[in-house]
């Protein structure tokens, strides 16, 4: 049997990289001047129609009075979230009833005009529904701007880190797989255009910490088996590509058990929501786990072995060159 | 360890972490049915997703909502132009179209002030136009949003209501003061009156009051934002500071201004955006430096002060005239009302699953991890609770992966341990062997995510720092209780007597 050796396949995994970055990049770049944006922003960045029902409780005491007439007015459009309101003056509140942007609002405005007129049982006036368009500005540009230099900072650190602890072979490795994972990861937000939320940004930050993990049990295992007399007269390559089938269980285990537990969470979400919708920010948690699988099983012990491999192959260069030199010298100073 | 001694450390472990375990996660009524003492989880503050939005509408002068427009007679209606769902004034604004440019812009403005509180979590949206809704977390808890704690939740109302109000302030920013004539003297000596109500020759009173007086320009009613160059705040333990940068020209007239008010019977300048005062300052000899730094009463006022008048004096300052936002609403949980429920719900099935998982392969060894891990739980729980992290998704997923690098380390040393007795060792030797050997991957991989975790906690806003800074008490609890774990197993497997079956190790004994 053939053994599939993971380390010999780098220029498959950075083709499969490029190629997953370069169509990412390529749908947030179209996206962004033909559609919503470089991602389809979703959750708090998303516009939406919406109809703001206002009653006053001198006339309706709850909103469990209110909630069936509008509720049945409304019931040919799909609200995708209904917010009830609480006021802090205690006079009147409101029910938010959020539509998607493609909602016909010629229909959505005989609706509502059926509804006032149940509304407005008393000919108060008082008991109003209304159709809005609310477009919402993207935020989060200064969380985005901090998290980057909080995340280039952290990366640089376990890059000096890792220079004096694992070489500076790994911490080059180490490096590339922190960006390979986050470019993998934004580019499948883009690709798959799943709504985000501000989530999105702390997510990044954890696609990021979880690759430092991994790395760093590769890279001692790594460590490790080099310094093993058993693998003395083992190839590099086969060394690193060892190391990575030894942790491949451990890499399997804790990406696995972290996918379960956000499709746990994830479940539980659409239960207490009764929206599929409300799954968008755990679909985005499990494409940061898919990167950091991709990347920690093949992408990084692929390049790694590579890296390792063009440093070991200079630092025998210029051994031998060394050796040359010493030699020559010495048949010169006979001669 | 004899088997007594193993007994009483593990009973008396166990009822710690019971107690902690319940008053983390019950809440009862206590004296009689009078009160309700909450549990921890209850109490924990909850970002958007979980106990919804506190928001605010500003409409221009002019605009009016639907009902508003209801209770106008019909001769005043017809004045009113319909645009979406709201009434404009055609008197007011006769050019809708500027208006809605103007309040686009404005939106923007309003987008990047709130953008510097560092919410989880918040929107600004222009809706038909011509209004902003400005919509942040309510920072409730579970308790405070079934109003089970209506203490916590009248407190991160005002909070919210504060943010909303202060920093939708209109207008620009003017230094006042409510006397109307200042008894100074001038360089020789001689007495002079500065009157405060005119400017040049013209009398003119300002709107803006505090505590029921007038208010006038102290400085001739120029424009105060060439004043400074920035203005900022920080909070240093429980002092929180405004720190205002002054430009070359601004030291003089500040100095100028101080001297004014120094010799004021008030000696007070307040800081005005618009008709909205957002500081005092208390002058008692006139000021010539380049900042000038004074206290605030809590870090959020500061802070919303402090980002108002910044962006009013970098051209942020907002060009449409808004009505006072006159009631701040809450919205229900953007998740649904018992989401922060399911999401407890789905964290214990979570640890259920991995107490499951532990106990099928490493046996024994499995439930005594699954114990510290319990623990670790607890550990998350509390601090989100003590130090007041506002729990979101991603702080979720955070803390899951600190749990998940706590079996990671648990996994690694375990697998070690394998290895060795593999060999031939016994276990205790091995155990001691497998520690020393992983010793410097584990103390590597949690070195490099404290730091990681420190860089997010102080650098990032927002998420991201809550993110951090549970993450920073996650990797410090997993590096603690990796130790404990050896700890627990030395105690636990103290008076077995297969030391390889609690271990959860087939032992193999070859025939020679």
């Amino acid at each position: 049997m053939t053994k599939f050796k993971i380390c010999a396949k780098m220029h498959l995994f950075i083709i499969i990289s490029s190629l997953i970055i370069a169509i990412g990049m390529a749908v947030g770049t179209v996206c962004h001047f033909c559609a919503n944006g470089f991602f389809n922003y979703g959750g708090e960045f998303s516009s939406y129609k919406c109809v703001t029902v206002t009653y006053h409780f001198s006339e309706y005491k709850d909103v469990d009075a209110v909630k069936p007439i509008c509720e049945e007015a409304l019931k040919d459009f799909n609200a995708y979230e209904v917010s009830y309101s609480d006021a802090s003056n205690g006079v009147k509140s409101e029910i938010v009833y959020k539509f998607s942007m493609n909602t016909d609002t010629d229909k959505l405005n005989a609706a509502v005009e059926s509804l006032n007129a149940k509304l407005d049982k008393n000919n108060s006036g008082l008991n109003v529904a209304s159709v809005h368009e609310a477009t919402v500005n993207e935020g989060g540009s200064k969380a985005i701007t901090f998290a980057s230099i909080a995340l280039a900072s952290a990366s640089a650190f376990m890059f000096i880190y890792f220079i004096f602890r694992y070489k500076l072979r790994a911490a080059f490795s180490a490096l590339l797989a922190c960006v390979h994972n986050l470019g993998v990861f934004v580019a499948l937000a883009a690709i798959t255009r799943i709504p985000v939320g501000a989530e999105m940004i702390a997510l990044g930050a954890a696609v990021v910490v979880l690759t430092m993990i991994l790395s760093c049990v590769l890279f001692d295992r790594t460590r490790k088996n080099f310094a093993n007399v058993k693998y003395e007269k083992a190839e590099r390559l086969e060394v690193v590509d060892t190391s990575a089938c030894e942790t491949r269980l451990i890499n399997v285990c804790s990406i696995g058990s972290l996918a379960v537990a956000v499709i746990v969470l994830g479940v539980f979400a659409a239960i207490a929501q009764l929206w599929i919708g409300a799954l968008a920010p755990f679909a985005i948690a499990i494409l940061g786990l898919v990167a950091c699988f991709y990347g920690a099983i093949f992408f990084t012990p692929s390049v790694h072995g590579a890296i390792d491999g063009v440093c070991e192959k200079i630092k025998n260069n210029s051994k031998s060159t060394k050796t040359e030199k010493s030699s020559k010298s010495a048949e010169t100073k006979k001669a | 360890m004899s088997k007594a001694k193993s007994v009483v450390i593990t009973v008396i472990l166990a009822l710690a972490v019971a107690v902690a375990a319940f008053f983390a996660a019950i809440s009862f009524p206590v004296a009689n049915n009078v009160k309700r003492l909450n549990s921890i989880a209850s109490n924990i503050s909850l970002g958007a997703d979980f106990t919804g939005y506190a928001y605010a509408t500003v409409y221009p002068k002019g605009v009016l909502t639907a009902e508003e427009y209801g209770t106008l007679n019909e001769d005043k209606q017809s004045g009113y132009d319909k645009v979406g769902g709201l009434y404009v004034d055609r008197e007011t604004h006769s050019d809708v179209d500027r208006l809605k440019a103007d309040v686009a812009a404005d939106a923007e403005i309003l987008n990047r002030r709130f953008g510097q509180k560092g919410y989880s979590s918040y929107s600004v949206a222009v809706v038909d136009g011509i209004s902003i809704k400005l919509s942040v977390p309510t920072n409730f808890s579970r308790a405070a949003y079934l109003n089970n704690d209506e203490n916590t939740r009248s407190s991160a109302l005002s909070v919210a209501s504060a943010a909303l109000s202060s920093m939708s302030a209109y207008g620009n920013l003017t230094l006042r003061t409510t006397d109307t004539s200042i008894s100074m003297k001038d360089e020789s000596g001689n007495s002079i009156t500065y009157d405060v109500t005119k400017r040049g020759s013209d009398e003119w009173v300002e709107k803006a009051q505090v505590n029921g007086s007038k208010t006038y320009s102290l400085a001739d009613g120029e424009d105060a934002a060439e004043f400074f160059k920035s203005i900022t705040s920080r909070s240093v333990g429980s002092n929180a500071i405004i720190t205002f940068n002054l430009t070359k020209e601004g030291r003089e007239k500040f100095y100028e201004l101080t001297t004014r008010a120094a010799s004021s019977s008030s000696h007070s300048i307040y800081f005005f955006v618009g008709d909205r005062q957002l500081v005092n300052y208390t002058c008692e000899e006139a000021v010539n430096v380049k900042s000038v730094s004074l206290s605030s009463s809590d870090a959020a006022t500061a802070q919303n002060s402090a980002i108002t008048m910044n962006s009013v004096v970098n051209g942020g300052e907002l060009k449409v005239d808004y009505k006072d936002i006159d009631s701040v609403l809450t919205s229900s949980a953007t998740g649904g009302d018992n989401s922060s429920l399911f999401a407890f719900i789905a964290c214990l099935l979570v640890l259920v699953g991995l107490i499951v998982l532990l106990c099928v392969k490493y046996k024994k060894l499995g439930a005594v991890t699954s114990f510290i891990s319990v623990i670790f739980a607890l550990v998350e729980l509390y601090a989100l609770y003590l130090l007041n992290i506002q729990v979101t998704f991603a702080v979720i997923i955070v803390s899951m992966l600190c749990l998940a690098l706590f079996v990671i380390s648990n996994a690694i040393v375990f697998a070690e341990v394998r290895r060795i007795t593999d060999g031939g060792r016994i276990i205790q030797a091995a155990i001691k062997d497998a520690y020393k050997n992983v010793l410097m991957t584990i103390t590597d991989m949690h070195i490099v995510l404290v730091v990681v975790a420190i860089l997010l906690a102080t650098v990032g806003v927002g998420e991201v720092a809550a993110c951090g800074l549970i993450a920073v008490i996650g990797v410090v609890a997993s590096y603690v209780l990796y130790w404990f774990n050896r700890f627990m197993w030395y105690v636990e497997s103290s008076p077995e007597k297969d030391k390889f079956g609690f271990a959860g190790i087939k032992r193999v004994i070859e025939d020679d």
